[in-house]
């Protein structure tokens, strides 16, 4: 496979996860960039991996975890709240209401939790290959995605408790 | 089942990734000049990166007399060297070459904010992209760096509030260094990196008064 040929097919799935890693379009485009350009400077050593696409998701997912640690100051990242709520017709409100909280309560996450459980249920691994790609046990692993969830549905009780937020 | 829910609301935001093909033409960009930069780095000596490294931050200050004076420091307006008790805001400018059609223009490319809060804990550098369109008292709307062109130390007259609110005592800072190389750099620019670096920017402005400029 050759750098271009790899882009071609693979960026747009790429794109995605990196916005369902970061929770955010800007973030997204930071992390997607930062890994591809790594991705092209390093590329003898991807195309040399069992399975490329697999060795750059690990990537980013490594970069998306490592962000803060690479620089001497912090990055403060200056942007608003989403730009604007999506456009949802009125029977769907409630459910849509109800996902945008989800995503927003997703935001409050720590990075492994939040990373935990996008390995668990957007790439749809098994424990085992979750604890893998975060460096931890498979025990480790579980913890994270069970404390996650528990995190989302004590912070959506609570919005729901306070008549929610949109 | 909040795993469904999730999947869903994986699936429903997977839309707003980013552009691949945009995004295509800003790794190439980037790719391209970090590659640069690395070749560069292999063929300069440890201690010539160093100075390299220094100069991408140009610090020096402005000493030019004609078109763009710098206003006269206002005494009142220094830090107190009692110790910090507000926030600091300093605007870190770095030229290109001054221009020799019209002598003393110059447009500011970098465009660094450093924040120091009250508490002096931490330093922020917000880096300004020269190409930001901003509203230009008098011009209109234009770029980031062309202000400094048109309005050269009455650039403070922008309202910086658009980007980043700063009403407090502003430093200010300009690089001198002339076309073609960096020659030295003026020992107080030193000094403030070594401020910036070690947390010691109010003994700094002590020293250097004519530096603290109020917007």
């Amino acid at each position: 496979v050759t750098y271009e040929e790899f882009v071609h097919t693979g960026l747009g799935a790429l794109a995605r996860y990196a916005v369902i890693l970061t929770g955010d379009q800007h973030s997204a485009q930071d992390l997607l960039q930062e890994t591809m350009v790594r991705v092209q400077l390093n590329w003898r050593k991807v195309a040399r991996a069992e399975a490329p696409e697999r060795y750059v998701r690990r990537m980013m997912l490594n970069q998306y975890l490592d962000w803060r640690r690479g620089s001497w100051l912090s990055r403060v990242l200056l942007r608003a709240e989403p730009v604007e709520p999506p456009a949802r017709s009125k029977d769907l409100a409630d459910e849509a209401a109800d996902r945008d909280l989800v995503w927003a309560a997703l935001a409050t996450l720590p990075r492994q939790r939040r990373a935990a459980l996008v390995l668990r249920l957007y790439e749809d691994l098994p424990d085992s290959d979750v604890a893998d790609a975060l460096g931890c046990t498979v025990g480790a692993a579980r913890g994270y995605i069970s404390r996650a969830l528990t995190t989302l549905r004590a912070g959506m009780g609570a919005e729901v408790r306070t008549g929610g937020t949109r | 089942m909040i795993e469904d829910e999730l999947r869903a609301t994986f699936a429903r935001h997977e839309g707003e990734a980013p552009d691949p093909l945009t995004m295509r033409g800003r790794i190439d960009v980037l790719a391209r000049r970090r590659r640069r930069a690395r070749s560069a780095l292999r063929l300069a000596a440890a201690s010539v990166a160093v100075a390299l490294a220094i100069t991408g931050v140009p610090l020096v200050r402005d000493r030019l007399a004609g078109s763009n004076p710098l206003p006269p420091a206002d005494p009142s307006l220094t830090v107190s060297p009692q110790g910090p008790a507000t926030p600091l805001n300093l605007l870190l400018l770095g030229s290109d070459p001054y221009s020799e059609a019209e002598p003393g223009k110059t447009r500011s490319d970098t465009v660094t904010l450093v924040h120091l809060p009250a508490d002096r804990q931490r330093v922020y550098l917000i880096s300004l992209p020269r190409d930001l369109g901003v509203t230009i008292p008098g011009h209109g709307l234009g770029r980031l760096n062309h202000a400094f062109w048109l309005g050269g130390a009455a650039l403070r007259g922008i309202d910086a509030g658009e980007v980043v609110g700063f009403s407090q005592p502003t430093f200010y800072a300009m690089k001198t260094a002339p076309a073609g190389g960096y020659e030295a750099l003026r020992p107080e620019a030193a000094d403030l990196f070594a401020a910036l670096r070690t947390g010691t920017l109010d003994q700094f402005a002590t020293a250097h008064p004519d530096w603290v400029l109020q917007r």
